[in-house]
């Protein structure tokens, strides 16, 4: 595509074409209700497919996550067993309800163990070990296995679902997103880093900081300027799911340790650079829109899965309370193959842990502003085009 | 090891690197963000001008080592200063002081260490 048809994109206004989106102001109530926040509780989270993990995370027998689940007091083991086999679990001792993994984070055991009495389970969840068993008369062990917490895997994504018979398997409940990301390799790629945060904010002013450009030359003006466009394309809307691209900007510029580590391995500032490294990845830019650095895939109601070419990361937005959210970050790439693809990999880690601090920077006086009293609406631009749209599905799914 | 890669190798002395790798070879990314960020910019440059050139040349001579066994305890520490290189570059070039002003604060930005790939997991 000529620049000329470049520009066109940029230029581009996407609310014309999605009059049932609206276009007016948005109410900040959503943001600031604790009794919406008890709505959305129980009418979108007790029942939505939430991203816990890829499988890559869990690579051999015995390693495991916590997730912990703060809107339904729950704390979830994702355990890979002995038959490779990923299950869910409560993280709870069906003998009188301790944890039985402590912490939140990775781990790696041959078996889970309770600390309080010495309950033992193995990695499929059954029951192994009573102390004193015969002190309980009558025990059916088989019965007190750990409790199996809902589950579905999607191309290795393991994703987690409060309701115990939820409505819609994940694949049905992924819908079109998905057709697009089915062919990406995400099972070939590799964890390369975590990074999470506990703010004082409503998980969906988390959510809005993530889907749109327009903040770009402001926010990332120390880490990464002139590096992206300041506007998203190409915006496709999958029922509750929601997919835009982000293009470099035509005439980026980077800094030396860029181009050091564009020598070394691919990745989101070294495919800028020279993107023959990373070739095009299946499942990328469906839109083939030219200077493509990554999409961005939003998962009704709080994942995002965003997917460049020989790279994708993954945002968790986990509600606490109506202004309290726990935020996760992880990304991932292909294995290196040498140690010096390593090293390249390493500005991957940083570039990306020192942007997505910069677009944290700003959530919690934003949700101060909101409470405030101050402004009773918000004001959107067409570029702000999935915020409104996130608006419309949850107002959607709370019935409105 | 093959004749081109041990010629890339021994190109360079990277033997005087090991004076200041007690002092710049953090082994994690926790510690390697600690040590950024409580470094002055005099350090993080003089450490910066000093591994910078030779970076090409610890990735050409770490190449030479097999990716699927954890390294040598010599060519680990010159790994971990590469990845240090990394830190203090974007302090240096990026940030033009040791931690940005307009971010989440470091000690509410945590870092979850990951499980190794079985290969690097000792037995």
């Amino acid at each position: 595509m000529s620049t000329d048809a470049h520009d066109v994109l940029l230029e581009r206004f996407y609310g014309p074409d999605h009059p049932e989106l609206g276009s007016g102001p948005l109410s900040v109530e959503p943001y600031i209700s604790p009794l919406y926040f008890a709505r959305e509780q129980e009418q979108i989270f007790r029942d939505a497919w939430l991203l816990a993990c890829h499988e890559s995370e869990i690579p051999e027998a015995g390693d495991y996550l916590v997730k912990e689940i703060p809107i339904f007091r729950s704390s979830v083991i994702c355990v890979r067993g002995t038959d490779k086999r990923i299950r869910a679990f409560h993280n709870v001792c069906k003998h009188r309800g301790n944890k039985v993994a402590c912490g939140e984070g990775y781990g790696s055991t041959k078996a889970f163990f309770c600390r309080f009495h010495g309950w033992s389970y193995a990695l499929d969840g059954r029951l192994r070990g009573v102390p004193e068993s015969d002190r309980f008369p009558g025990l059916d062990k088989r019965s007190r296995g750990l409790e199996p917490y809902t589950m579905d895997v999607w191309n290795g994504f393991v994703f987690l679902n409060a309701a115990r018979q939820p409505a819609k398997g994940l694949r049905e409940y992924l819908g079109s997103l998905a057709d697009v990301l089915d062919p990406y390799p995400f099972s070939s790629m590799a964890p390369l880093s975590h990074h999470s945060a506990t703010l004082r904010t409503n998980w969906k002013v988390g959510i809005n900081a993530f889907q749109e450009a327009y903040h770009v030359p402001t926010v990332h003006a120390v880490g990464a300027p002139k590096i992206f466009s300041s506007r998203l394309v190409a915006f496709r809307f999958h029922g509750a799911h929601r997919a835009m691209t982000l293009p470099i900007a035509p005439n980026f510029s980077m800094f030396p340790v860029h181009l050091l580590s564009s020598t070394l391995t691919s990745g989101m500032s070294q495919n800028a650079i020279d993107p023959s490294k990373a070739g095009r990845f299946p499942g990328t830019n469906p839109c083939n829109v030219p200077n493509f650095s990554f999409d961005i895939n939003v998962v009704f109601p709080s994942t995002f899965i965003d997917v460049g070419d020989g790279y994708y990361f993954t945002y968790e937005f986990w509600p606490i309370s109506v202004n309290q959210t726990h935020f996760i970050f992880k990304s991932y790439a292909p294995p290196a193959r040498t140690w010096g693809q390593r090293i390249g990999q390493e500005l991957s880690v940083i570039f990306l842990r020192e942007g997505v601090a910069e677009d944290l920077s700003t959530l919690e006086t934003t949700q101060a502003g909101l409470e405030s009293g101050a402004l009773e609406t918000m004001v959107l631009s067409d570029q702000e085009i999935a915020i409104r749209h996130q608006h419309v599905m949850v107002e959607k799914a709370l019935g409105q | 090891m093959g004749i081109d890669a041990e010629r890339a190798s021994s190109s360079v002395d990277l033997t005087p690197l090991e004076a200041i790798s007690d002092e710049w070879a953090p082994t994690s990314e926790t510690a390697r963000r600690e040590r950024r960020a409580t470094a002055t910019m005099s350090e993080l440059r003089a450490f910066y001008d000093r591994v910078g050139p030779l970076v090409p040349a610890i990735a050409a001579h770490l190449d030479t080592y097999p990716i699927d066994r954890l390294l040598e305890p010599r060519e680990d520490r010159l790994l971990r200063m590469a990845q240090m290189y990394m830190e203090a570059a974007w302090a240096v070039e990026v940030v033009g002081q040791p931690e940005e002003a307009d971010q989440v604060p470091r000690d509410r930005w945590h870092i979850t260490p990951l499980l190794q790939p079985a290969c690097w997991r000792k037995p």
